[in-house]
């Protein structure tokens, strides 16, 4: 069965994120004063420091992830990263751990234990900064990460397959990315094929559709685009869409259209649940 | 829970005090590469009445220390409630210079570490055995190679629920004060001289019951594995056979005996 393999340090899996760093990413979120690209990337600030966390024991950083992050938009496609982690695109999570561009010291609002608020300091790593600008250069980030897959299966046979995180807002601007995403979707290691999950993000107020099951209830063309391009959810993804509380079937496929806020976070949280860590 | 402890008077002459004698004990790693991660530890006293056995979970910051820990504390005082938690609780934190981690380390550590807890404890009376058990390491009473009983799971299907562990996060040990949960994480049997009783973590668990359930051999050659080198080799061919979960295995083989001194 497909989907089970044990993620450990002798056969890790990779989370490839792709990025739409578009002009129109500068847009306002809807009943935000964060753009669209400020949003994802906080989103994907904290998706690393999570992935980093659940790899953190006492002993050290296990490199159960190999984590990228391809953005594209006014300068084609490029590694969105930077510093040490910019000389390759998929990176073992130890030297995410150890190479944030920066850490910024926010404060948070956490129960005081006695009914009230208290404000706290909490240092936040940053890897993946904000840009929007240019245009939507979808089938070469997808080429891309084809690329970089198609090696990554060849050296890591046995291990659970990689999840592609994309985010978009609009549509490609150099061609139909469809074929493409059927091409990525066919890399495969013996326990899979690569999943490739969409996030629609709006900038709009209105209903998003979460992890549909058919083309049906999208709107448009492009919609229903970026549904053919998505994997069907494995069952254990099922599982965590379902905790989630979205109604979810097994023809549900992982895609998030018109998403707003808590379902970009959503998105983020469910596509890097990999099985279970060993 | 405090163990249970009836009246001596009530018991007939005849018995005898009974003691724990560790007849085989072996954990083999989840990653045979690195055996110093082995996250499953045990315990017992030094008069051999209890016996604990934890397994601490994976995504956990120091699920091994805290396993350890609290294999010790329980061979040391088995009255198991809500202070004793809160105790060792205190003792894991003390042993944690929190400034001194780097932020993964600290938000790890925040997270907190889990495990679960399996004790085994011969009452004063000599013919009860309590046992107490947190989460899904397993119990199995065996007489005569008949199997009496097994706690807490009676099927392999229940080791797919999501165990409730023990935490070093307060927040997440408010289980502990659901009225239910003392009677629902405790029973009592009656053991005599010759008793087994196997003591496992999940992995072996799962297997031994679906072994049981299907009337096929699991039970018999886990009473009879005489070295950890048979053990190991047993849990990677079923390991290999995805017959067994990939996770650090570990088993207990105790006989009751009567204690001669």
């Amino acid at each position: 069965m497909a989907y089970q393999a044990p993620i450990q340090r002798s056969t890790p899996t990779a989370f490839l994120f792709l990025v739409d760093q578009s002009g129109s990413m500068g847009d306002r979120m809807a009943g935000s004063e964060k753009t669209k690209a400020q949003f994802v990337a906080d989103v994907l600030n904290r998706t690393f420091t999570d992935l980093v966390t659940r790899c953190t024991k006492a002993d050290g950083v296990r490199d159960y992830f190999d984590i990228g992050v391809i953005g594209y938009g006014g300068s084609g496609s490029i590694n969105g990263l930077s510093g040490a982690l910019a000389t390759q695109v998929l990176n073992p999570i130890s030297a995410i751990e150890a190479n944030p561009s920066r850490i910024e010291d926010r404060k948070r609002r956490v129960d005081d234990g006695a009914g009230g608020l208290i404000e706290q300091n909490i240092k936040f790593p940053v890897w993946f900064e904000p840009r929007a600008d240019g245009g939507t250069p979808m089938c070469d980030a997808i080429r891309r990460a084809g690329e970089e897959l198609a090696v990554w299966c060849d050296a890591h046979p046995e291990s659970y397959p990689p999840t592609v995180l994309h985010v978009t807002d609009g549509e490609s601007t150099d061609g139909d990315p469809e074929q493409l995403a059927e091409a990525l979707r066919q890399f495969s290691t013996n326990d899979g094929n690569v999943l490739l999950l969409n996030l629609h993000v709006s900038s709009r107020a209105g209903q998003p559709i979460s992890f549909p099951a058919g083309e049906g209830a999208l709107p448009d063309q492009y919609a229903k685009l970026l549904f053919r391009m998505s994997s069907q959810l494995p069952a254990h993804l099922v599982t965590a869409v379902q905790d989630k509380g979205h109604k979810v079937s097994h023809e549900s496929r992982g895609y998030i259209f018109n998403a707003e806020a808590g379902e970009i976070v959503d998105f983020f949280d469910i596509g890097t649940r990999a099985s279970q860590l060993r | 829970m405090s163990t249970s402890s009836t009246s001596v008077l009530a018991l007939p002459s005849s018995v005898k005090p009974v003691r724990f004698q560790v007849d085989f004990a072996a954990s083999i790693p989840k990653d045979a590469t690195a055996p110093t991660l082995n996250e499953d530890a045990w315990a017992h006293n030094d008069c051999r009445t209890c016996v604990a056995l934890s397994d601490g979970a994976s995504e956990s910051f120091d699920s091994k220390s805290w396993a350890r820990l609290l294999v010790h504390q329980y061979a040391e005082d088995q009255r198991f409630n809500g202070e004793w938690v809160a105790r060792a609780v205190k003792t894991y934190m003390s042993q944690v210079d929190f400034d001194s981690l780097g932020w993964a380390q600290q938000r790890a550590f925040d997270r907190g570490s889990y495990a679960t807890l399996l004790g085994l404890t011969l009452a004063e009376n000599d013919v009860d055995m309590d046992i107490l058990a947190v989460g899904d390491s397993l119990a199995v009473h065996l007489r005569d190679g008949v199997v009496l009983d097994t706690y807490p799971f009676t099927r392999p299907e229940q080791f797919e629920a999501r165990p409730k562990l023990l935490s070093t996060k307060a927040a997440s040990n408010t289980f502990l004060a659901e009225s239910d949960f003392f009677g629902s994480c405790s029973k009592t049997w009656s053991v005599q001289d010759g008793d087994v009783v196997l003591a496992v973590t999940d992995a072996v668990g799962q297997w031994l019951l679906s072994e049981y359930v299907n009337k096929t051999h699991g039970v018999e050659i886990l009473s009879k594995i005489t070295s950890e080198s048979d053990f190991s080799e047993l849990v990677e061919r079923l390991r290999a056979e995805h017959h067994i979960k990939l996770d650090d295995s570990t088993l207990l083989r105790l006989l009751v005996v009567e204690d001669e001194k």
